[in-house]
């Protein structure tokens, strides 16, 4: 099996590489008769990001008829090869060794050639259950437009939220109304449909997604220097980002948005000026300054002595999953506010290859849901209904998708016991919008009674 | 006759007009705390070692100096840390140097004067003391099974800089058949990077192998080359048959002078 | 408790935006003071910090804003005094520093809590209509009863100053002699030269400044210096992303260490180094 690529097109599969290298740690490679698709997914299972290659695009495309091949490879090794391509003329890529090394020749300038020899892991596949209607709203801009807006935003921030309706679109880094950390920075920016190329909103929204992932994206639109466009519906429903380019490139970002009840809201919310008697109030310094509660050890042995919940729900969403019938069935489920975890395992059995994030950024949030998780504790157990969702599924190419729960024979034992791994992860998801949940905000104002409000002060403005 | 020297009791008094490719360097082989530092009328020379197996030569003759005088030397040993940083004081700001080394035991003397402002000055007095002779690779590589390439700095510099840093060996062939020149990564997990040169490159200046030499290095000491070879003009690459491992780098500066600088490697011995 | 105010001059914004890019440098939070005409940020008050020096900047509000309102608390009080994290604030007026800011207006308000709302319009000429981005940074209010730890510090009683046409070499030295030793001896003398030493065990680096301006501020003409932590001088110089190159170091004899950027008239930028022992 042999596909090559004359060195601008081999180029633009290395840009490819490294926006999907953004998204996830694993590079899923699905090669049929129309072309060749890399995909990643993030570690949260939120976003999937799949870059479509027709074959017009490739000088060999040497696929044995009605065959497909699908294939998992380590995302750094990608980035490895595909680093440096400034001087590439042409790029061979080969499946050796009997389909377990993928073999990357690339010729260059000067007489040198570059080659790297991957591992194939095994030949899973990403399989996304997304209906192709098209929805209400629908959004396209120039790349450099979504990077200005994206460019707003510190390089940190984990979420972005979007108002739309007919008038504008307001960019926010926090939900309106919802209580957030009072170190808190917020930023918003305003735009007017006239900045788009096409602004439909027939659906006035409020949704909110991860940031990074679109930041990846952006990054491909902007090499193809491509415009994007954004598709979406209610909050919860899933959004769709896509890029198309000369009819030979596709790309399509599947987002999961956060559902409204999942959000909580600030009793105190209001925006005016101050009075005499906030100026009255204590300092207190070194309370405020430390932003981080001490995490309680015990968050992880407590989600994790309690799989009799978990186990019951995946079984029933599942089995809903397949009534493909209701066409509106998002992708991804929101879990993000039950106390015990409701991850599948099964997925996780699959999935063998999931990393455990490292980085500090992610530890503090770690941290700051482990605090809210043991708020939640001292409240009544929410476990919201999320109806009409499906989880994104692993399959081994070699099995049809089943009704029951997919078991891989090889670590089918360990199912149970990769729960241990699944709180971590629900951690994270909920992490995503901790702020949101914040149980450390300063109660300090006064009851509304007593306060004397001012009048608003953006008349003068 | 004893003529009263111009220069006093200075055994060595230097001056360079741009102490930028200087600098450069000291920069490159500064890769162990202590240098030695000998000069002759051949030119300056400063060792660096690392255990028995890298070794680094910096050598500067009369030529590219502006100035250059030297009497009755002997070698002494600095901290190449200290001296780096005394060339850099002024960062990029170009600038003419003096160095002056008066008597054993006494500081070694840097005067940096920055061209855009005649009114600043700075000068570094940096301690010396005594210090052991480096090992003598020249003798071991005296021999008929020599493969020499001479490659141009610039292309050669680029394929170095492109090795994957994870690898933990590199295994260089070189070989009158193909591939004529190649590294290959050795040690990274499910995964094997490799670049070939073939002798016909324009990038290679003269190719000159008599026997198929593979040999392995640890590839820590190969990218302790990277930044010598990041200012390189011209770069020779030596190697005998057990496969000690010699690069000779041209390093030019703005005033067309040369400074050279020569790494010695030693192979790593194999357990296959 | 009210304040607002608005700039539109692009220079002016820009030059906001740099002195509050160079605090951010300096420390994790700041203290703003706003009194009638004046408006005052300080870092590092407490000088708690071995590595950041004390530096604090004092703006004339008619410089750069046309518009600048503010009401206290109290009639009886003079200032709004507040906390905030200067890199919040920093990041809220990064956008000034590219070009196509009509105005930039600042704001005390409350949403959930106080903070200081930073709004800049934006009009490149790419767009036909306006855009509005819009920053709340958070802030701390400090009750006048803690007043007292935050004023702005009282200039030195240097004997003699000297000015510096351009910091660009001094930043650079200082940056690299930080690594040499822990303390930089500044030796200044009335015929306008200026020495910087540091001494470690492997080495002795002497730089020299020349025919810089003197000024004598007791009358007499004999040199001062004064021995000062390198790294918290390398911090200043380090954070510096003025426009400005001129500096004037003024010295009071093993006291201290006065460095002043006159950003415009009535806009200067301050720190103080405090002696330590050789």
């Amino acid at each position: 099996m042999k596909y090559t690529l004359e060195g601008n097109n081999a180029r633009v599969i290395a840009k490819a590489v490294q926006s999907l290298s953004k998204v996830g740690k694993e590079m899923f490679i699905e090669i049929d008769q129309q072309g060749l698709q890399m995909r990643a997914i993030n570690a949260t299972q939120s976003a999937v990001g799949s870059i479509f290659f027709k074959r017009s695009m490739f000088e060999i495309f040497d696929m044995p008829p009605n065959s497909d091949f699908y294939c998992k490879i380590s995302m750094k090794g990608c980035l490895a090869v595909f680093r440096n391509m400034n001087e590439v003329e042409y790029c061979e890529l080969n499946v050796v060794d009997d389909q377990t090394n993928l073999k990357v020749n690339l010729r260059c300038k000067l007489e040198t050639t570059k080659e790297a020899t991957i591992s194939i892991i095994d030949d899973q596949n990403i399989n996304t259950n997304i209906d192709t209607d098209p929805r209400p709203n629908v959004i396209r801009g120039e790349h450099k437009l979504f990077t200005d807006i994206s460019n707003n935003f510190n390089t940190t921030e984990e979420e972005l939220t979007l108002e739309a309706n007919s008038r504008s679109l307001v960019a926010k880094n926090y939900i309106e109304g919802a209580r957030v950390n009072d170190k808190f920075m917020r930023t918003q920016l305003k735009l007017k449909p006239s900045e788009f190329d096409q602004y439909q909103v027939t659906n006035e929204t409020i949704i909110t997604f991860c940031i990074k992932e679109l930041r990846a994206f952006l990054l491909f639109a902007e090499c193809l220097n491509a415009s994007l466009s954004l598709e979406f519906d209610d909050a919860g429903r899933p959004l769709l980002i896509k890029i198309k380019k000369h009819g030979e490139i596709e790309c399509l970002l599947i987002m999961s948005t956060l559902s409204p009840e999942d959000v909580s809201f600030s009793d105190d919310y209001c925006q005016r000026d101050l009075t005499a008697r906030d100026g009255d109030e204590p300092l207190e310094t070194s309370k405020r300054k430390s932003k981080k509660p001490e995490p309680p050890p015990k968050t992880n042995k407590r989600k994790s002595s309690a799989p009799e919940p978990a186990r019951s729900q995946p079984k029933r969403r599942l089995a809903e999953s397949d009534h493909e019938t209701s066409i509106e069935t998002p992708l991804f489920q929101f879990r993000n506010s039950e106390a015990p975890s409701v991850q599948q395992p099964r997925n996780l059995a699959e999935v063998d290859t999931v990393d455990l994030i490292e980085c500090e950024a992610d530890e503090e949030a770690l941290m700051l849901a482990a605090a809210d998780a043991a708020l939640e504790a001292t409240l009544a157990p929410n476990v919201p209904q999320v109806p009409n969702s499906t989880e994104v599924c692993f399959y081994n190419s070699d099995d049809p998708p089943t009704t029951q729960m997919p078991q891989l024979p090889a670590s089918s034992s360990d199912d149970d016991e990769t729960i241990p791994q699944s709180p971590q992860r629900e951690t994270r998801v909920r992490a995503i919008f901790s702020r949101c949940f914040q149980s450390t905000y300063v109660p300090r104002e006064p009851s509304p009674n007593s306060q004397a409000f001012a009048p608003n002060s953006d008349t003068e403005d | 006759m004893d003529n009263p020297s111009p220069y006093g009791d200075y055994k060595f008094v230097g001056r360079v007009d741009h102490v930028k490719i200087f600098n450069q360097a000291i920069k490159s082989i500064c890769f162990n705390d202590y240098g030695m530092l000998h000069v002759s009328d051949d030119g300056l020379r400063i060792t660096v070692e690392q255990g028995k197996s890298i070794q680094a030569t910096l050598f500067m003759p009369p030529a590219a100096f502006k100035e250059f005088y030297v009497q009755d030397f002997q070698s002494f040993g600095l901290k190449m840390n200290v001296l780096s940083e005394c060339l850099n004081l002024f960062g990029s700001a170009d600038c003419s140097l003096r160095i002056m080394y008066c008597d054993q035991g006494s500081p070694l003397k840097i005067i940096l004067y920055p061209y855009d402002d005649e009114d600043v000055s700075t000068e570094c007095a940096i301690q010396t003391m005594d210090c052991e002779e480096p090992i003598d690779y020249d003798l071991e590589l005296k021999g008929p099974d020599l493969n020499v390439i001479f490659v141009r700095g610039s292309n050669l510099s680029k394929v170095f800089h492109e090795l994957e840093k994870s690898a933990e060996e590199f295994e260089f062939i070189t070989s009158p058949d193909r591939p004529h020149f190649k590294i290959t990564t050795v040690g990274i997990m499910q995964a094997v990077f490799s670049v070939e040169v073939a002798k016909t490159s324009p990038m290679m200046m003269m190719f000159n192998c008599k026997n198929t030499v593979k040999a392995r290095y640890k590839s820590h000491h190969i990218r302790l080359t990277n930044k010598a070879m990041q200012s390189a003009t011209k770069v020779a690459i030596k190697t005998n048959s057990i496969g000690l491992l010699e690069l000779h780098l041209v390093m030019q500066g703005d005033g067309q002078e040369e400074i050279f600088v020569q790494f010695y490697i030693i192979p790593l011995l194999n357990t296959e | 408790m009210k304040f607002r105010a608005l700039m539109q001059d692009p220079m002016y914004m820009r030059e906001f935006q740099a002195i509050v890019a160079t605090l951010a440098k300096l420390a994790k939070e700041c203290i703003m003071i706003l009194g009638e005409r004046q408006m005052h940020f300080i870092v590092n008050e407490d000088q708690s910090s071995t590595s950041s020096p004390l530096v604090w900047a004092s703006i004339a509000a008619e410089e750069y804003f046309p518009e600048y309102r503010l009401e206290t608390a109290r009639p009886d009080q003079d200032y709004i005094v507040l906390s905030m994290s200067s890199a919040n604030l920093s990041r809220a007026l990064s956008v000034l520093r590219g070009g196509g800011i009509s105005s930039c207006k600042l704001k005390l308000q409350r949403i959930q809590f106080p903070c200081i709302s930073v709004i800049a319009t934006v009009s490149s000429s790419a767009v036909t209509e306006d855009r509005e981005v819009v920053h709340d940074v958070p802030v701390s209010i400090i009750p006048a009863s803690d007043w007292s730890a935050y004023v702005v510090p009282r200039v030195p009683n240097s004997q003699l100053a000297l000015c510096l046409p351009s910091v660009r070499l001094l930043r650079s030295l200082i940056d690299k002699l930080k690594n040499i030793s822990p303390s930089l001896e500044f030796q200044a003398s009335y015929d306008g030269e200026l020495s910087v030493i540091a001494t470690s065990e492997m080495s002795t680096v002497t730089s020299r400044f020349q025919r810089l301006v003197p000024r004598s501020l007791t009358g007499s003409e004999e040199g001062a210096s004064c021995s000062v932590d390198s790294r918290k001088a390398s911090a200043f110089f380090g954070a510096l992303q003025l426009p400005n190159e001129e500096m004037t170091i003024a010295i009071e004899r093993e006291q201290s260490i006065h460095l002043q950027i006159y950003v415009r008239q009535d806009v200067v930028l301050h720190s103080i180094l405090p002696a330590v022992c050789m």
